[in-house]
C-alpha cells in the first residue's frame, strides 16, 4: 500500500558540479541515504554550504544527480503529479517584485488547477495566517525580508501539500515569523504531513523535528531521533517549584551522596529570551501599535487542518466498517470523527511522541533520557560540525 | 456626416467580417481548449502579460509607436492624399513592425531573467512541466503582440480612412487613385509572356548552320541559347512607332458586368521623349472575336511612371481571359506624330487589377503575417533564453531577426562572392554556413507585403495560408521543440550569471 511507502527515499544521492570544460569542480553532496516516513518532520542539518539545499533541489527535481536515486511518492521528482503534492518554500522568497501579495498566491494557486473560488479561499485565509491581510495589495517588491518570507510560507501551503519542504524557512524572520512557522511545522506534523526541513540553525531544527540528519562537506555525519541524538545518560535533570536555601542545600547534599563528581548545580530556570519577546509584542499589539510591517498572525487555515487524503481514507474504512449504514461522508472540514485511534496508528507511519515543554506546576518531573538505539556520532562532535564556534551545549544542561 | 462614416464602417466591418470572426473564432477556441487540458500555460500566459505591462515595458515600446505614427501622419508623401496615405501607412506599419519585434525579443528575456532571479525554483517546484512553461511564455508574448497589433491595426485603420482619406484631394485623379488604387484590395492577373525558348534554339541553330559562331568548339550552346532567350524578350517588350504589341491575361475572374471596371496597370519608358514630355498612345481593351466588348483608350502620359486605365470589366472574354493592345501612334487629331520606342520591362510593367477584396481585409491579412513573424521570434527569443542569459540571448535573438529579415539580400550576396583563392575559400565557408543557419531561419522579406498594402494589391488567403505554415508550423515549431527540450536538459538551480 501506498501508505507504507516512504515519503522520500534516496540511495546514493551524489552531486557534483562541474566547471566549463566538464571536470569535477566540487561535490556537494555524496552518497545521501534518505529515507522520510509519512508524517515524519524530518530535519537536515549542517553548517553553510554542508550540501543541504543541493539534496533539497535534487529532491524537487531543479537540479539532476551525478548519480543515486530519488524517489518521492514512489515516483521520478520530476514527474508532475508528485509536485502537485508538494509544497516548497526556498532558501530566500524568489517572489515577483512587481505583483502584490494576492496576484503573487493567485498565480501559484493557478498552477495547481484551482478553481476561482477554491483560490479566492484560500488566499484570504493564508493571508490572515501570515498576518499580512491588510498588506495584500502592496507589492511584493515593497515588502521587508521578513513579510516576504511569510508569502513565501503562503504560497508553500497553498495547496494543502502532503509534503513540506522548507529550506532555512525562518531565515529572516523574527521572531514572531519564527515562532509562527514552527508552530505550522507541528500543527502540521501532527495532522500527518510530512516536512523536511533544512537548517543550520538548531534552535529550529531541535524545536520540531523528529528525526535529524547532519550533513558536513555533503556527507551524512549523523542520523536519528532528536531523542537519540540529544540524549545524556550520564546526566539526570530534575524541575521543581521555587525552593528556599536551605531547601536546595539539603537536596544538594543529598543529590551530591549519590554523584561521584560532584557536580551538582542548582539555579532559577530562566525565561528563554524567545518567549520574554513574544511576551513584549503581544502586549503591544493588545495595545494597537500602530505597524506597517507583519501584524498578529492567525491560526492554521481550515484547509490546512484536513487530514491528508491516504488518512482520509482510512478513517472513512473505519466509519464504514463501525456505521454501515452511513451515506454522507463527513465534510473536510469538520470535525474528525473519533476513530480507533490505535488502529489508525498501527495503519498509518507512526507520529513520534512530542515532549511537553512545560510540566504543569507543582508537579515534579524527571527527565529520564531515553536509551539510545543508534548513537551515529558523539554529541560534541555534532556541535562543533554544525557550529564550531558554539559552545557546548552540555554548558547549559542543570 | 456621421451616419455616412458609420455606416461607411458597418459596410467595411461585415466585409472584413470573413477574415475577423475567423481570427476571433480561432482565438477563443484555443483559449478555451487551452484552459480545459492546459490551465497552467494560460497561468504562464497572463503572467508574463502582467510582467509586460507592469514593467511598462509594453509602454515604452507603445508610446515610441505613437511617437512614429504621430510623425508619419505628418508626412506628405508626393503631396497627394493618396500619396499621403501611402506613406502613412508604409511609415506605420514598417515602425510597427519593428518595434514589435525589439519588444518580442526584449519580453522573452524573462525567461533568463526567472533563471537568474530564481523565481524558477518556485515555478518549477510547482506542477508545471517544462514545456508548459516555455509554451505558457510563448503564448503571453505572442497574445500581447496580438493586442498590441489589433489595437494599432484599428489605430491605423482609423486614422486612414476618418482622417487621412477625408483630406480635401489635390484634383480628382488624386480622389479616383486614393479609392481605386490605393485603399482597395486589387489581384493582379499575371501577363501571358510568350515562350521564348523555341525562339532562342531556332535562332542559335540557324546562327551555327550560317557560321556566324568563330569558335564552335568552344561554344557553351546552353549558355547563348539563355542569351538569346533574354534578347528576344528584351526585343519583344520594346514596341516601335506606328506598330503595336498584344498582351494577353488569363484568369482575370472578375465581375463581367459592364458597371464593374478592371484597370490596365502599366509603366512605359521611351527612348527619346517630345518637347512637352507627354507619351501619345492608344490602348484598345478586349477581343470581339472572343465575346469581349472592346474599348480604346487614347492615352497622354508622363513617361516612366505607373498609369491605370480603368476598363468596363465586359472588355475580359466569358472564358476568363483579357487582352489588350497597345498601339505606338498619336491617337490625337492635330497634334504631330513622334517616334519614340516604346519599352515596357519587367513583368510588373503591365498588368491587369481587379478588385477583390477591401483596404481593411488587407490590412488584417498584413497584420497577420507580421503576427506570424512575431511568433517565430518569439520562439527563437525563448530558445536563447533557456540556454543563455539575459545580453547574450538578445544579441541572438537580434542577430536571427536581422539574418531572418535580410535573407533575400544576403542570398543575392552568395552569387558576389569571389569564388577563387583564399577569397574563395572564405566566401565558399561563408555562404556555405549562412545556407546551413537558413535551413532553420525563415525569410520575413518573403512575408513583407507592406508594399502590396500600400499599392492596393491583393495579400492572399493563400500568402498568409503560407505564412501560417512555414513561419508557424515550421519554423515556430522547430524552434519551440527547441527551447523545451533544452530547458527540459537544464538544471534550472545552476547558478546562472
Amino acid at each position: 500500500m501506498s501508505t507504507t511507502l516512504p515519503v522520500i527515499q534516496t540511495a546514493g544521492l551524489t552531486k557534483t558540479f562541474k566547471d566549463f570544460w566538464r571536470r569535477n569542480r566540487v561535490v556537494a553532496v555524496k552518497d545521501l541515504n534518505l529515507e522520510i516516513k509519512q508524517g515524519e518532520v524530518f530535519g537536515l542539518l549542517g553548517p553553510n554550504g554542508s550540501g543541504k539545499s543541493t539534496a533539497i533541489k535534487m529532491l524537487l527535481g531543479l537540479l539532476y544527480p551525478t548519480r543515486g536515486r530519488i524517489s518521492i511518492f514512489g515516483k521520478a521528482p520530476t514527474d508532475v503529479q508528485v509536485k502537485a503534492r508538494i509544497g516548497f518554500l526556498p532558501e530566500d522568497s524568489y517572489l515577483y517584485r512587481f505583483l502584490n501579495a494576492k496576484e503573487t498566491l493567485d498565480y501559484y494557486a493557478r498552477l495547481f488547477r484551482q478553481s476561482g473560488k477554491m483560490r479566492a479561499e484560500r488566499i484570504e485565509h493564508l493571508l490572515e495566517m501570515v498576518g499580512l491581510t491588510h498588506e495584500s495589495t502592496r507589492r511584493v517588491g515593497e515588502y521587508s525580508k521578513g513579510m516576504a518570507r511569510r508569502i513565501g510560507l503562503a504560497q508553500a501551503l497553498i495547496n494543502d501539500p502532503d509534503l513540506l519542504i522548507l529550506d532555512e524557512p525562518t531565515s529572516g524572520l523574527d521572531p514572531i515569523g519564527t515562532k509562527q512557522i514552527k508552530d505550522v511545522i507541528r500543527d502540521l506534523g501532527k495532522r500527518g504531513k510530512t516536512i523536511l526541513l533544512s537548517s543550520h540553525l538548531l534552535a529550529d531544527v531541535e524545536d520540531v523535528c523528529d528525526r535529524v540528519t547532519i550533513l558536513y562537506g555533503g556527507q551524512q555525519r549523523a542520523a536519528g531521533t532528536m531523542e537519540d541524538l540529544l540524549a545524556q545518560e550520564e546526566k539526570t535533570q530534575f524541575t521543581a517549584e521555587k525552593l528556599s536555601d536551605e531547601q536546595i542545600e539539603q537536596v544538594r547534599t543529598f543529590i551530591g551522596k549519590f554523584s561521584n563528581k560532584g557536580d551538582v548545580k542548582v539555579s532559577a530556570p530562566a525565561e528563554p529570551l524567545e518567549s520574554f519577546f513574544l511576551r513584549i509584542v503581544r502586549q503591544a499589539q493588545t495595545a494597537n501599535v500602530v505597524t506597517s510591517g507583519a501584524r498578529a498572525a492567525g491560526a492554521l487555515p481550515d484547509f490546512l487542518k484536513s487530514v491528508p487524503q491516504s488518512e482520509r481514507v482510512i478513517e472513512s474504512l473505519i466509519h464504514a466498517a463501525r456505521e454501515p449504514q452511513a451515506v454522507e461522508s463527513a465534510p473536510q472540514r469538520q470535525a474528525k470523527p473519533e476513530p480507533d485511534r490505535n488502529v489508525l496508528e498501527q495503519l498509518t507511519a507512526p507520529t513520534p511522541p512530542v515532549a511537553d515543554p512545560e510540566p504543569s506546576p507543582g508537579q515534579a518531573h524527571t527527565e529520564e533520557p531515553s536509551r539510545r538505539k543508534e548513537v551515529e556520532a558523539d554529541r560534541s562532535v555534532i556541535d562543533s560540525l554544525i557550529n564550531p564556534s558554539n559552545k557546548s551545549q552540555d554548558d547549559n544542561v542543570g | 456626416m456621421l451616419a455616412d462614416t458609420l455606416s461607411a464602417l458597418l459596410r467595411v466591418a461585415l466585409r472584413v467580417g470573413g477574415t475577423f470572426s475567423v481570427i476571433v473564432l480561432v482565438c477563443v477556441a484555443g483559449y478555451w481548449l487551452l484552459r480545459a487540458l492546459a490551465p497552467c500555460i494560460l497561468a504562464v500566459a497572463r503572467q508574463t502579460l502582467a510582467e509586460a505591462l507592469r514593467m511598462k515595458i509594453a509602454a515604452f515600446f507603445i508610446v515610441l509607436m505613437l511617437l512614429g505614427f504621430w510623425a508619419a501622419t505628418s508626412t506628405k508623401g508626393d503631396g497627394t492624399v493618396s500619396g499621403q496615405v501611402q506613406s502613412f501607412l508604409a511609415y506605420s506599419i514598417t515602425t510597427l513592425a519593428i518595434l514589435l519585434s525589439l519588444l518580442t525579443v526584449f519580453l522573452a528575456r524573462s525567461l533568463s531573467d526567472e533563471l537568474v532571479h530564481r523565481q524558477i525554483l518556485m515555478l518549477m517546484a510547482k506542477p508545471l512541466a517544462r514545456w508548459q512553461y516555455v509554451a505558457g511564455k510563448w503564448l503571453g508574448i505572442v497574445a500581447l503582440n496580438g493586442a498590441i497589433l489589433s489595437l494599432v491595426g484599428t489605430g491605423i485603420f482609423l486614422t486612414v480612412t476618418l482622417y487621412l482619406a477625408k483630406q480635401p484631394p489635390s484634383d480628382p485623379i488624386d480622389a479616383e487613385r486614393l479609392t481605386k488604387q490605393v485603399l482597395i484590395a486589387r489581384h493582379a492577373s499575371p501577363l501571358r509572356v510568350p515562350d521564348f525558348s523555341r525562339q532562342a534554339r531556332q535562332t542559335f541553330n540557324a546562327n551555327l548552320e550560317e557560321g556566324r559562331y568563330d569558335e564552335v568548339e568552344n561554344l557553351d550552346a546552353q549558355k547563348e541559347i539563355e542569351n538569346l532567350k533574354k534578347m528576344i524578350g528584351a526585343r519583344w517588350a520594346v514596341v516601335p512607332p506606328l506598330s503595336y504589341r498584344d498582351f494577353e491575361f488569363d484568369n482575370v475572374l472578375c465581375d463581367r458586368s459592364p458597371d464593374s471596371r478592371i484597370q490596365i496597370h502599366y509603366k512605359a519608358e521611351a527612348d527619346r521623349y517630345p518637347p512637352d514630355e507627354v507619351l501619345r498612345s492608344l490602348w484598345r481593351a478586349g477581343d470581339p472575336s472572343k465575346g469581349a466588348a472592346e474599348y480604346d483608350f487614347p492615352r497622354r502620359d508622363v513617361g516612366d511612371r505607373f498609369h491605370a486605365i480603368g476598363v468596363p470589366a465586359d472588355a475580359v472574354a466569358p472564358d476568363r481571359t483579357f487582352q489588350v493592345r497597345f498601339m505606338n501612334f498619336n491617337p490625337f487629331e492635330g497634334e504631330p506624330q513622334f517616334d519614340s520606342l516604346f519599352v515596357f520591362q519587367g513583368p510588373q510593367a503591365v498588368e491587369v487589377l481587379f478588385e477583390v477584396g477591401t483596404f481593411g481585409g488587407n490590412l488584417i491579412r498584413l497584420l497577420l503575417l507580421v503576427e506570424f513573424k512575431l511568433m517565430f521570434l518569439a520562439a527563437a527569443s525563448l530558445m536563447f533564453a533557456t540556454v543563455f542569459s539575459f545580453p547574450v540571448a538578445t544579441l541572438c535573438s537580434l542577430t536571427v531577426y536581422v539574418l531572418a529579415a535580410s535573407r533575400s539580400f544576403i542570398a543575392e550576396s552568395f552569387d558576389m562572392l569571389d569564388d577563387e583563392g583564399v577569397a574563395g575559400f572564405f566566401g565558399w565557408s561563408f555562404s556555405f554556413l549562412l545556407k546551413g543557419l537558413y535551413l532553420i531561419v525563415p525569410n520575413f522579406s518573403a512575408y513583407n507585403v507592406t508594399d502590396l498594402l500600400v499599392d492596393g494589391r491583393n495579400i492572399t488567403l493563400v500568402w498568409v495560408a503560407h505564412g501560417l505554415l512555414w513561419l508557424v508550423g515550421v519554423s515556430t515549431s522547430l524552434a519551440l521543440l527547441m527551447g523545451c527540450i533544452l530547458f527540459q536538459r537544464r538544471e534550472v538551480a545552476e547558478v546562472s550569471v
